[in-house]
């Protein structure tokens, strides 16, 4: 009993670091239960797509309610992300979980160099407020395309893929970063719907690790978009990508068959 | 028009509001219950495979596992719900495009969750 009493914990730690960072909480969630608590990698996954839901739902709710996200560009893209994790979800069932790993370090690794890169454009840039149809988006098939693409690694492994949405909405679709940001936010909850049903039918979802897990998760946001206006995290930024690249390493190493630390 | 425009945003973000803290209080309760029991049974143990009608059956008895289960539902199924709301407010605002696109999406998880539950 006391394992699901430190996940729920280390769930709330991870909600907790994923809203101050503007991360999801799968980043953080599949390596602390795969690494630490030795979950099946599918199980891992199926449960941090639930936690995925309770955080994007935490969020977009407040989001949906400032009209900063853009319900109908939302709701239009969700037609591919739903589909693409479907197949991402189907296509893990397939897969071997050492391969899932490697797979999940890749991404790590993007996270990390997003990271690194990244500014805080969206606090200090974007202040202006957007409503809906004051701007135009364009390349909406690509746009689609993309979202397929977002659905797929949101499915195939078990994180929200906003790291893939932002900026194909920012950068493809002209639209503006804040919105975009919103947007998808909102769309995470319906796109790890899709995929979560697909691990929850093939009983992949635990009710314990999911259960307690998400529990913690949805206090820690709860708790981090309280704080967020409150903290410095320029330097917590830079530590965190080398924990990315860390955990990164051992992802690849576990799905290799050696373990580094744990 | 702009009065029912805000409708969808504030129907929707009621959901999704509602929907996760029924959640939350259902693993709270659930979690709780099974935190304090006297003999705990190791869970860990194997997959626990869901099926529906097994799930009221334990729920009606008070196991903790079942309500725990069904705060996961629960919050599974909020975004899908949302999306239902979203639909029939789209439609309400007599907005056929958006609200198809809604019944569009809806269709798609219904392909999911369905077979999750037979």
């Amino acid at each position: 009993m006391s394992d699901f009493f430190f996940m729920a914990l280390g769930g709330m730690f991870a909600g907790l670091l994923g809203s101050v960072l503007g991360l999801g909480g799968g980043v953080l969630i599949i390596p602390m239960l795969t690494l630490v608590f030795g979950v099946p990698m599918r199980e891992a996954i199926g449960a941090s797509l639930v936690c995925v839901i309770a955080t994007s739902s935490g969020a977009a709710s407040l989001y949906v309610k400032k009209r900063l996200c853009d319900i109908r560009l939302g709701m239009t893209l969700e037609l591919a992300t739903t589909l693409g994790a479907i197949a991402g979800g189907i296509v893990a069932g397939m897969m071997r979980p050492q391969i899932l790993s490697i797979l999940f370090s890749a991404l790590l690794i993007y996270t990390a160099v997003t990271m690194f890169k990244k500014k805080d454009e969206v606090d200090n840039t974007d202040n202006l407020n957007y409503t809906e149809g004051s701007y135009k988006t364009t390349h909406l098939p690509l746009g689609m395309g993309a979202s397929f693409f977002a659905g797929n690694v949101s499915g195939l492994l078990g994180v929200g893929g906003g790291i893939v949405k932002v900026p194909v909405m920012y950068l493809l679709m002209r639209v503006p970063l804040k919105t975009a940001v919103a947007t998808s936010n909102f769309m995470i909850g319906v796109t790890a719907c899709a995929g979560a049903f697909v691990y929850f039918s093939r009983g992949e979802v635990h009710p314990l690790v999911a259960g307690s897990t998400m529990l913690g998760v949805f206090l820690g946001a709860t708790l981090g978009s309280r704080l967020l206006p409150k903290i410095k995290i320029e330097y917590l930024k830079k530590a965190f990508v080398f924990i990315l690249l860390y955990l990164s390493f051992e992802m690849l190493f576990r799905g290799l068959g050696f373990h580094l630390l744990f | 028009m702009e009065d029912k425009k805000e409708k969808v945003y504030s129907y929707v973000g009621t959901v999704l509001l509602i929907g996760s803290f029924c959640a939350a209080g259902l693993l709270i309760l659930g979690l709780g219950i099974l935190f304090f029991q006297a003999h705990p049974r190791d869970y860990l143990a194997g997959l626990v495979l869901f099926s529906f009608s097994n799930l009221i059956s334990s729920l009606l008895k008070g196991e903790p596992v079942a309500i725990i289960n069904l705060g996961i539902l629960v919050m599974m199924l909020t975004p899908f719900l949302r999306v239902v709301v979203a639909g029939f407010s789209f439609l309400a605002e007599r907005d056929f495009r958006y609200a198809a696109i809604c019944f569009g999406v809806m269709v798609i998880l219904l392909f999911t969750i369905v077979p999750s539950f037979v």
